[in-house]
Order: structure tokens, then C-alpha cells, then sequence
């Protein structure tokens, strides 16, 4: 999964160069000793202590299900810890909640639902503010916020409405109201997950100017080449505990792996085969826009059997239209869209809403494609043994281990719950097969499971649409790499004979 | 020129308990809560209130102890569906049911015969109530129309000005990120409804007692429904809650006074409003204003474990 | 714990739940009946009396049950994907308008084809009056609850502008339409009582709606309520469900307003819908939307209904608290059931 050959940031950033060995006068601002937490029998993390100090950027590497989120919702005061204790310079301290920990100083910058989209910039900042006043007065709030702006050299639109800003814009702006509420320590949870290359090169300077002014940066991340780009620290999570840490100076990348994978990884070779007729073909297609999602703009594609292509490209360029529109649930209003078979397979990003009917039966959901079936039929009315059956049968042959097939689908984990998906939609033998987004909310073995089914898939023949804002994930398994922006594809590139690199500066220059 | 200013009079005094029911649903829905029990806390307050006004003769106790019939149905409301996550177009609609029965049920036991309140003295703003056409209109009504317009104020004042409207609307948009901000969803929601109830039971009163002087089963009409229609057309903006509620008074008042001189079915006029607000409905239809969380339930304790 | 003791324990678990909520509602009922200067023992005794005490009470009761559990039955397949249809008042007025229409003007035909008809046309009634709700929700995602709501009052009154009008009957004074002819009769089945025939249609919906839930429109049904973007994946078309389970909900509830119609007092008049109405909803969501649950609970609505209108000669209470009672039991089941949820609403 790790690919040794990688070098994601341009060189050309410069370096620090001074006072970067380990200080041992800067005083530690937050102090975390022996935390534990268990999520009923999981171990989400065991015995970990670390601090983080002020001016320096202190990196938490960890693959998912290493335990990093846990830790930063203990770190923030969402979550309390089942053992250990939280100092903040120098006190004890137990935190009640998100906006303790902002009373507190320290701030967090999530992924996701941070701010809420339906207000404005300066109105999200107003309400998170611990001290805020019951009169609003917005144009005070919105000079703070520009005032800070400056002198971290940065442009926000705090007036504006949060969900017409870009992802990156979104995230400046969550940094800014977490600093001008007072924070001195900021968690940045995967902040390049998201991000454009290019904005990701306005994140970098940011981050070095608020170490130089004091602050602590700490940077929850999986992606090796970031670390090391900007790490004064390093602390290694492999499963809940505390496995290496590393100052800048000691960094080395093959020692990172291994602390994080807990074992030398080999290069996946990826066995070529030969790509066979074309499934499906859209020849300049454009899709409306609808309320949640922007629509495709003459967008050209062809996927042909044996093969997975890669869409790479930011959330947001008109992923989800591409998806719909190979699935058949929208008409193209411009251009044309061929396909050979309508039977198409679909693993989707969000499982709870577009994989399961949660609330219903496993037997149910395995049921959705077939339930019209003849054979489960007699005079009308669904046969429940032959039903019965059939499901059990899929259910061993993928895997899944359940009491009973009456149970809700709610009742499975989430890696066995993607397996019921892929069984299903795998089960009619598809021609194509279209995965958004598959691994999210996976640990290592479910999202290794999820590999599998698609190379297999593959080898049996069907034509693979692979949709994923991370780079390596598309790597690891795609025959050839399109990139997806402003609703129209292009560039197509052959992972084995390139570098992550070079597609993320193609992603970089070719937008925005 | 008379017919129309006294259909413009009229539409003001039959507006104004729209327009306080409005907003109490406005405040209620751009918290997350619909409130189909609306019916049922604007009869709790019209009953109540034209009782006490009946027995004391006075209007502030009446308004008062209206406005408090309404917060209890309400309190019912929140308890269910706010505390107890009970479905909350479910619980409206058994308070829907419940609370109109139970007030004609009480009025047909304890009145022997009809019984009519006097009505409220109209007060006039010396001056402004001369101006031609709207003179009258507009500045000669009676109290409830004066703190309708006050509470108007008010109600665009908390959602423009204060923290307090800014948290109310997070919790309808997003309560889970609302909560994550620190934001107490439940007693926010409470709070609204409970606010929405007062005013709905305050309505009520301005019905009964400020409109018309009297009081039967069923006198709500349908009014807490138009109320929440108005909200929807009203883009749950206090301004276009004005707008939609004088718009139905009018109408109102227009097929009241125009059956009086022309020879029409009266029935057939009574469908009038309704048609008006169906079609509001249907051009509501497409508004993105809506708050994204209303009508669903929301739990705690799931946000904060996710 | 194993299997069976867990499912013991919820058993008994259940029962309690019923007695407290059961003792709630009489507590709470007792309360109004004393605020309106009525006794309240007197009148449960009257009401459970008037329902099941006598052969003519019970029959009383089956008249009211008939259309009850019709209307019932039929909103359980909106209620099954979530919508709530409460435009019953206007759709029984709608149907029991269509078949006073049928009746009153072909009522020379012979019994074996006024009735069909009669019928048919007041399932077309009711289905008519829930289109144009179920259409503007298909496609403009208005909301049905406003909507059907206004065709409540617009169809109601528009009845009573024909039964004081162009329909008006010869008995002054009261809103109501001619007699039917005796052939548009429905046929009762012991002399003397009023319980008619509409029991057996009442028996074939729920024959039909068991049917129903096991076949494959069921299962589309379920997952549709379970899941939208499922549903659209399955590729069940989300539009044609709402306006075909919507028109369902209206043509059951026009078929017992010609019940209402033809069997109660054999004319048209104005309060027709009343009670049954609202209390339709109920009686659905009360029997957990599963069709036995509906008829059971209908049964027991119908009998609340009766002993409600014997109330007034028998302990002269006016009839109004029967609302109230339903209302009341809605309330207080809905609030057990809530602290009984497991996945899904209903259980």
C-alpha cells in the first residue's frame, strides 16, 4: 500500500534551517500521559503519553485504524479518556466538551463538519467563540477575522456562505477562528486529504508562520512524504499505542514505514492484463447541476473490460454526477453515453445511505437486485426458504459470519457491511462496476478485502471505474489514471510509469 | 372606496392572530421543530383566554393566561419530541387532535348559553390614524394588533442581531455540528417550541377575544396549518411571514364582507382562503431556504459519540 | 442471556408498558371528564355499555368499524414509505359524494348494479381527492400533510354548498341530500341491526393487504420506507410509489364514505367523515401499520366512537371527549413505544 518511490512536496519549498534541534527550554503547552480509551472490546488506544510544545510542529503518523482520531477527540475534549490524564502548561485538567478545549486553547481543525455551511464565515466564528456577547455585532467580528488574516499573509471571505467557499478556503478559515478565539495549540486532523496540490503549497508557509509565532501545530496525518517535509516531531501510532518518536533530525522514511506498518512492505506488483472491449463510453457528456452536487461539463471517458481506471481530482469536480451517470440514475443533457450492458455494480463512499437499508434485514438487503426473482416467488408471495438459502450461501461465500440473516444490516461491522454490499452488487455478475470512494471508514484488512474483490472482479472480466481523492489509493490498483476537474476528464496516465509526483503537479497546474 | 377600507380594516383584525401564530411556528421551525400540534396550542390559548376574559373582564389576564395555555400544549410537545425524540409530526398530529376536542368538549359542559365578550377598545395613534385610506388601517386596532407588530420587531431583531437567533438557526440547519460549537440542541429546541406555543396560544386569545368576541368548537379553523404555510412561503423570513399572514387576512376579510352584498353560496367563499393557500403552497415549493435538520429528530447522544 | 429469556423478559416488559399507559390515559381522561363537570366512572361504564353491552350497541359498534378499519388499511402503504396522508375527512366526503351521485340518480337499476357501482365510483371519489396532494408531493416535494389538509376543508366545504344548494334534501333545514333509493341500500345482516356488508370488504382489504406485505410490491414498499437512495438503486420509480399509495389511502377512504353514505342513515349529509376521519390515522399507526394490528386496534377505536355517542343521553356528557380520548391514547402510546424502540419506529 505504501509505495517507496514518492515525493509529493516540491523540493523547491524552502527548508528551516534554524533552531530546529530539540529545545528542551520551550515549554510543553499540553501534556497527555497514559491515555486510554476502549470502544466496548476495542482497544482504541493504550497507555499513550506525549506532549506537545509551543513553535514547533509536532506530527502524529499512524495508518487508519491506528487510532489518531481517537487521540485527537481525546486531545480536544470530545471525547474523555477511560484512563490517564490531560495537562495543559502544567495543570491537570478534565475538558467537557469541544469548546472547553477552545477555552482552554486548543483548537481543531476536522475534516469535515467544522462549520456549518447554511452561515456565513463570521457568523460560524461567532458561535464557536467562548466569550462571545448575546448582541452580534458582525462587522466587529469581521474585522477580527480579516485582522488576523494579515498577518498570516492569507485572503478569506469571511462574509461569504461557508458552503460557497472551496475545501481549501473552508479550511483557512476554520484555522483563522480557531486562532483568533485564542488557541495556541491547533490539530490539523488530515488536512491534505481534501486539498488541491496548490493549496496544499498555501498550507505549508501557514503552518510554518504560526510555529514562528508561538503556536503548536499538531498534524494528524498518514501520509509519510508531509511529515517529513514538515515535522519538528514525530510520534508513530500503530494500533492504540505509542510506537516510535522521532525527532526532525532522525527522520528517515524506510524506519517511518516500519513503525507504522510494523513490518517491511513489499511493492505490489501489479499483474498488466489485457484490456478487452468497451463497456461503456461517454462521448462529451454533460449532466445538469442538482442542489447537492455540481454536474459534468462535456466530460470523455471510455472504460473497457479488465481494466480499472482511476478518477483522480478534488471532491467536488463532478465526482458524484460521474458516478450517477455510469449508474444509469441520470440522462446526459448534452453529448451521448454508451454502454453494452446495463447490469452495473456500485460500492458506494457513503454505506449508510447509498449501500444498506440499515434498519431492514440482511436478508433484505442481499434481496434488492433479485427480489423479483421467480424462483423466490410461489403464487405471488416471497418463498422465506428459498430466500433463506440463497442469502446464507452468499453470506459464506463472502465471508460473513452473522447469527442470523433476519438481523438489521445495522448489526454488522463496517468492513463486514462493505462485504455485504460488494456480495451483492457482485452477485449479478456485472460488466461494470463503479466504487466512490470504497475504503472510507475502513480499517486495514476490510479496505485490503474490498482490493481484492475489485482485482478479482477485474480478472473475471467486468470494467472497473475506481473514484478516489487519494492518490494512492488509485496507484495501488488502477491499469491507467484520468483526472476529473470542473466536470471534464482529462490526461490519461499509466501508474507504473510515473510518479505520484508527477500526477499530483498534473492535478496542481492543470486547475483553479 | 368604504367597502375597501373596511375589508383592509377587517383583514388587520382577522391577520393579526395568523401573524402571531407565524411566528411563533417561524421561531419553532428555524430551530428544527414542525409543529403540526399548532391547532391545538392556538385553541388551548383561544379557549382560556376568552374564559378569563369572559369571567374578569380583563384583557391582560386573559392575554396572559392564553399565552400559558399555549406553553403548556407546547411543554407537551417538547417533552415528547424534543426530550423524548417521540416523532414529532406524530405527537403534532395526536395534539392536533386532542387539544381542539378538549376545548369544545370543556365549552360545550360549562356554558349553558352563549356567551359573548365585549370588544376590545380600539387605540388610535392621535394624528397618524388621519391619514387618508390607511389612517384607520393601520393605526386605529386594537392591543393585540400594536404587540403583534412589537413582537414582529422583536423576533427580527433575535434572528438579525442576537447569538441567541444565530444558535437557533444552527440547530435547524446542522444540530450536529451545532452541538460540536458548543450549541445545547435540545434546550434550544425546547426553548423554541415552547416560545412557538406561548405565541400560538397568544394568537389564540387575539382570535377569540380581539377578533371576534366569542368562542365555538372548531373556531381555529385550520389557522395553525396556514400558519405553517406561511412560514414556508415566508422563506422563514419574519418579512415574508408578515407578508404571507396580511395576505390571508385579506383574503379572508375580502370573502367575509363580500358575501354580505353579493348573492354567492357562502361555502363556496369560504374555499377561498384555502385555494389561496394551496397555491402558496405550490409556490413555496422550490424555496432552498428551508432549515435542513427540520422535522427530524435529534439525538445527543449520537452526535456525540460520532 | 439466551433467546428465549431475552424475548420473555421484552414480553413482560411489554405488558407493563401496556398497563401503565393504559393507566395513564384512564388517570388523565378522568382528570377532563372531572374539569367538565361529568363523572368519569359513570362514563366509562355508559361507554363500554353503549359499545358492547347490548346486541344493538355491538352492531352500533360494527357500523363504525367497517369503514374504520377501510380507511385504516388503506394508509398503511403511504404510511409504510412515510407519508402522512390526513386528508381522510375530504376523501370519505369525496367518495360518499360520488356514490350519493350513483345512487341517487341510477338507483332504478337493480341492487346487484347500483352497489358495484356506487362503490367503484366512490373508490374513484376518494382516489381523486388524494391525486392532486399525492402529484404536487411526486413532483414538487410539497408537503402532503398541508396539502391533504386543504383539500379537507375545500372538499368538505364544497359539500356542504351541494347539501344546502343544488342537493339539498326535502327535510328542511338540515345539510343533507335525499334518501337514497331502497336498491342503494347496504344490505344489513340481521333485520334490525344496523351492521352491513361493508364488514365483508373489510375482510378482503386485509386479506389483500397480507398479500400485500409478502410479495414483492411489499418488499418495495419496506425498502422504499427504509431507505430512498436504495430504493432508487432497486430501481423502484419513488414518484409512482407516493402517487399510487396516496390514491390507494383516497380510494379506501371514498369507499367507506359510501359506507358511511349508503349504510348509516342512507342519504348524503355533511358531517359524514366525522368521526372516522382522523381517527383512521390512528387506528394505522396504533396496529404498528401491520394489517392485523390495523383491524385490531380499529375494532377497538370503533367501539371508543360508540360508547363516545352514547355518552350524551346516557351520562350527558357531550360527545366531544371522544376526540379527546383519541387523541389522549395516541399521545401516550406513542411516548411507550418511544421508550420501547429498538431499530425502526414501530415494532
Amino acid at each position: 500500500m505504501l509505495h517507496v518511490v514518492r515525493n509529493d512536496f516540491n523540493t523547491s519549498l524552502a527548508r528551516p534551517t534554524e533552531g530546529v534541534e530539540e529545545c528542551p527550554e520551550r515549554p510543553a503547552r499540553v501534556r497527555i500521559v497514559g491515555i486510554g480509551k476502549s470502544f466496548g472490546e476495542t482497544v482504541a488506544l493504550a497507555n499513550v503519553s506525549l506532549d506537545f510544545r509551543a513553535g514547533e510542529v509536532h506530527a502524529i503518523l499512524g495508518e487508519n485504524g491506528a487510532g489518531k482520531t481517537t487521540l485527537v477527540r481525546i486531545l480536544s475534549g470530545i471525547l474523555k479518556p477511560d484512563a490517564g490524564h490531560l495537562e495543559i502548561n502544567g495543570k491537570d485538567v478534565i475538558l467537557t466538551g469541544r469548546k472547553d478545549g477552545a477555552a482552554h486553547g486548543i483548537g481543531i481543525v476536522q475534516q469535515q463538519d467544522g462549520l456549518i455551511g447554511e452561515l456565513t464565515g463570521v457568523e460560524n466564528y461567532l458561535i464557536d467563540h467562548p466569550k462571545a456577547s448575546l448582541w452580534l455585532d458582525r462587522s466587529q467580528a469581521n474585522s477580527e477575522l480579516l485582522q488576523a488574516a494579515k498577518t498570516l499573509g492569507l485572503t478569506v471571505k469571511p462574509e461569504a456562505l461557508v458552503h460557497e467557499l472551496t475545501v481549501g478556503e473552508r479550511q483557512r478559515l476554520e484555522i483563522l477562528i480557531a486562532l483568533v478565539i485564542g488557541a495556541d495549540v491547533i490539530i490539523l486532523d488530515e488536512p491534505t486529504a481534501a486539498l488541491l496540490t496548490n493549496e496544499v503549497r498555501v498550507l505549508i508557509p501557514l503552518i510554518r508562520r504560526l510555529v514562528q509565532q508561538g503556536r503548536c501545530v499538531v498534524y494528524i496525518t498518514h501520509k509519510l512524504d508531509e511529515v517529513m517535509e514538515i515535522a519538528d516531531r514525530v510520534t508513530v501510532l500503530r494500533r492504540g499505542e505509542v510506537v516510535g518518536r522521532f525527532r526532525r533530525s532522525e527522520l528517515d522514511k524506510a524506519t517511518l514505514i516500519t513503525a507504522m506498518v510494523g513490518r517491511v512492505p513489499e511493492k505490489m506488483e501489479l499483474e498488466v492484463r489485457a484490456p478487452g472491449e468497451v463497456v461503456v463510453e461517454l462521448d462529451e457528456v454533460s449532466v445538469a447541476v442538482s442542489r447537492t452536487r455540481r454536474g459534468l461539463d462535456g466530460a470523455s471517458l471510455n472504460v473497457r473490460r479488465r481494466e480499472i481506471v482511476g478518477i483522480a481530482g478534488v471532491v467536488g469536480n463532478g465526482q458524484e454526477a460521474l458516478a450517477e451517470v455510469l449508474r444509469g440514475l441520470v440522462e446526459p443533457i448534452k453529448g451521448e453515453l454508451r454502454c453494452v450492458s446495463r447490469r452495473v455494480a456500485f460500492i458506494p463512499e457513503d454505506r449508510a445511505r447509498d449501500g444498506l437499508a440499515m434498519t431492514l434485514s440482511i436478508a433484505d438487503n442481499l434481496m434488492l437486485y433479485r427480489h423479483r426473482d421467480r424462483r423466490f416467488r410461489t403464487r405471488g408471495r416471497l418463498n422465506m426458504r428459498t430466500i433463506s438459502k440463497f442469502v446464507r450461501d452468499m453470506l459464506e461465500r463472502a465471508g460473513i459470519v452473522s447469527r442470523s440473516v433476519a438481523l438489521p444490516a445495522s448489526s454488522l461491522s463496517g468492513g463486514n457491511q462493505q462485504k455485504l454490499v460488494i456480495a451483492r452488487e457482485f452477485d449479478l455478475k456485472p460488466d461494470l462496476i463503479v466504487a466512490h470512494n470504497p475504503y472510507r471508514g475502513l480499517d486495514v484488512s476490510a479496505a485490503e478485502a474490498v482490493r481484492r474483490a475489485l482485482l478479482k472482479a477485474r480478472d473475471e472480466g467486468a470494467a472497473v471505474v475506481l473514484i478516489s481523492p487519494d492518490l494512492d489509493d488509485l496507484f495501488d490498483i488502477s491499469s491507467r489514471i484520468v483526472f476529473l476537474s470542473n466536470g471534464r476528464v482529462s490526461g490519461s496516465i499509466d501508474p507504473r510509469s510515473t510518479t505520484v509526483h508527477a500526477l499530483g503537479a498534473l492535478l496542481g497546474g492543470g486547475s483553479m | 372606496m368604504t367597502f375597501w377600507i373596511s375589508v383592509l380594516e377587517a383583514s388587520v383584525r382577522l391577520g393579526v392572530p395568523l401573524l402571531l401564530v407565524a411566528l411563533g411556528e417561524l421561531i419553532a421551525e428555524r430551530s428544527g421543530v414542525i409543529n403540526i400540534g399548532l391547532e391545538g396550542m392556538m385553541s388551548a390559548g383561544a379557549y382560556i383566554g376568552f374564559v378569563v376574559m369572559a369571567a374578569s373582564g380583563d384583557a391582560q389576564a386573559a392575554m396572559s393566561a392564553a399565552a400559558l395555555a399555549g406553553l403548556t400544549v407546547a411543554g407537551i410537545m417538547a417533552g415528547m419530541a424534543i426530550l423524548g425524540r417521540v416523532n414529532q409530526i406524530l405527537t403534532g398530529f395526536a395534539l392536533f387532535v386532542m387539544v381542539p376536542a378538549a376545548t369544545a368538549f370543556l365549552y360545550l359542559q360549562n356554558m349553558s348559553s352563549l356567551v359573548v365578550t365585549p370588544a376590545l377598545p380600539v387605540l388610535a395613534i392621535p394624528g397618524l390614524d388621519q391619514i387618508p385610506l390607511f389612517g384607520r388601517v393601520l393605526f386605529a386596532q386594537n392591543e393585540f394588533y400594536y404587540i403583534a407588530i412589537a413582537l414582529c420587531v422583536v423576533v427580527w431583531i433575535l434572528f438579525n442581531r442576537t447569538l441567541l437567533g444565530l444558535q437557533i438557526t444552527a440547530c435547524g440547519h446542522n444540530p450536529e455540528v451545532a452541538t460540536a460549537k458548543g450549541v445545547s440542541v435540545v434546550w434550544v429546541r425546547t426553548g423554541a417550541t415552547l416560545t412557538c406555543g406561548a405565541l400560538a396560544g397568544f394568537g389564540g386569545a387575539a382570535l377569540t377575544v380581539g377578533a371576534l368576541g366569542q368562542f365555538n368548537p372548531g373556531v381555529t379553523g385550520g389557522l395553525g396549518f396556514i400558519a405553517i404555510a406561511a412560514v414556508i412561503l415566508g422563506r422563514w423570513k419574519v418579512q415574508g411571514v408578515l407578508i404571507a399572514a396580511a395576505a390571508i387576512g385579506f383574503t379572508d376579510a375580502f370573502r367575509l364582507r363580500i358575501s354580505s352584498q353579493v348573492d354567492f353560496p357562502v361555502q363556496l367563499l369560504a374555499m377561498l382562503p384555502w385555494i389561496v393557500v394551496l397555491l402558496m403552497l405550490i409556490a413555496g415549493a422550490g424555496f432552498a431556504d428551508v432549515p435542513r435538520a427540520l422535522g427530524r429528530n435529534f439525538s445527543s447522544i449520537a452526535a456525540s459519540d460520532a | 442471556m439466551s433467546l428465549d429469556r431475552a424475548a420473555t423478559v421484552a414480553i413482560g416488559q411489554r405488558a407493563g408498558l401496556l398497563a401503565v399507559g393504559i393507566g395513564v390515559v384512564i388517570f388523565l381522561s378522568s382528570a377532563i371528564f372531572f374539569l367538565g363537570r361529568a363523572d368519569p366512572i359513570l362514563a366509562f361504564r355508559v361507554m363500554l355499555n353503549g359499545a358492547f353491552g347490548s346486541w344493538s350497541g355491538f352492531s352500533e359498534t360494527l357500523l363504525r368499524f367497517s369503514p374504520l378499519a377501510l380507511v385504516a388499511l388503506g394508509l398503511v402503504p403511504s404510511l409504510r414509505i412515510g407519508l402522512f396522508n390526513i386528508g381522510a375527512p375530504g376523501q370519505i366526503a369525496a367518495g360518499g359524494l360520488a356514490a350519493a351521485l350513483i345512487s341517487l340518480n341510477l338507483g332504478g337499476l337493480p341492487a346487484y348494479l347500483v352497489l358495484p357501482l356506487a362503490c367503484l365510483s366512490a373508490a374513484a371519489g376518494g382516489a381523486l381527492c388524494a391525486l392532486v396532494p399525492a402529484l404536487l408531493r411526486a413532483r414538487l416535494s410539497v408537503s402532503e400533510i398541508l396539502s391533504t389538509l386543504v383539500f379537507n376543508f375545500i372538499t368538505v366545504l364544497f359539500l356542504q354548498y351541494l347539501l344546502t344548494g343544488p342537493m339539498k334534501g326535502y327535510r328542511v333545514n338540515l345539510p343533507e341530500s335525499d334518501a337514497f333509493p331502497a336498491n342503494a341500500f347496504l344490505p344489513t345482516f340481521v333485520h334490525g341491526s344496523r351492521a352491513h356488508v361493508g364488514i365483508l370488504l373489510v375482510i378482503a382489504a386485509l386479506v389483500a393487504m397480507r398479500a400485500l406485505e409478502d410479495s414483492p410490491i411489499g418488499y418495495r414498499l419496506r425498502l422504499l420506507g427504509a431507505s430512498r437512495s436504495l430504493g432508487r438503486q432497486a430501481g423502484i420509480d419513488e414518484a409512482h410509489m407516493i402517487i399510487a399509495t396516496l390514491c390507494v389511502g383516497g380510494a379506501a377512504a371514498g369507499i367507506a364514505g359510501w359506507m358511511q353514505a349508503a349504510g348509516v342513515d342512507h342519504r348524503l349529509y355533511a358531517s359524514i367523515a366525522d368521526p372516522i376521519g382522523y381517527t383512521g390515522l390512528f387506528a394505522a399507526l396504533m396496529g404498528g401499520l401491520q394489517s392485523i394490528g390495523v383491524v385490531v386496534s380499529s375494532f377497538f377505536f370503533a367501539a371508543l366512537l360508540r360508547g363516545g355517542d352514547t355518552l350524551q343521553i346516557g351520562a350527558d356528557v357531550s360527545p366531544e371527549i371522544t376526540g379527546v380520548l383519541v387523541g389522549l391514547i395516541m399521545l401516550v402510546m406513542a411516548a411507550m413505544q418511544a421508550r420501547f424502540r429498538r431499530a425502526g419506529v414501530w415494532s
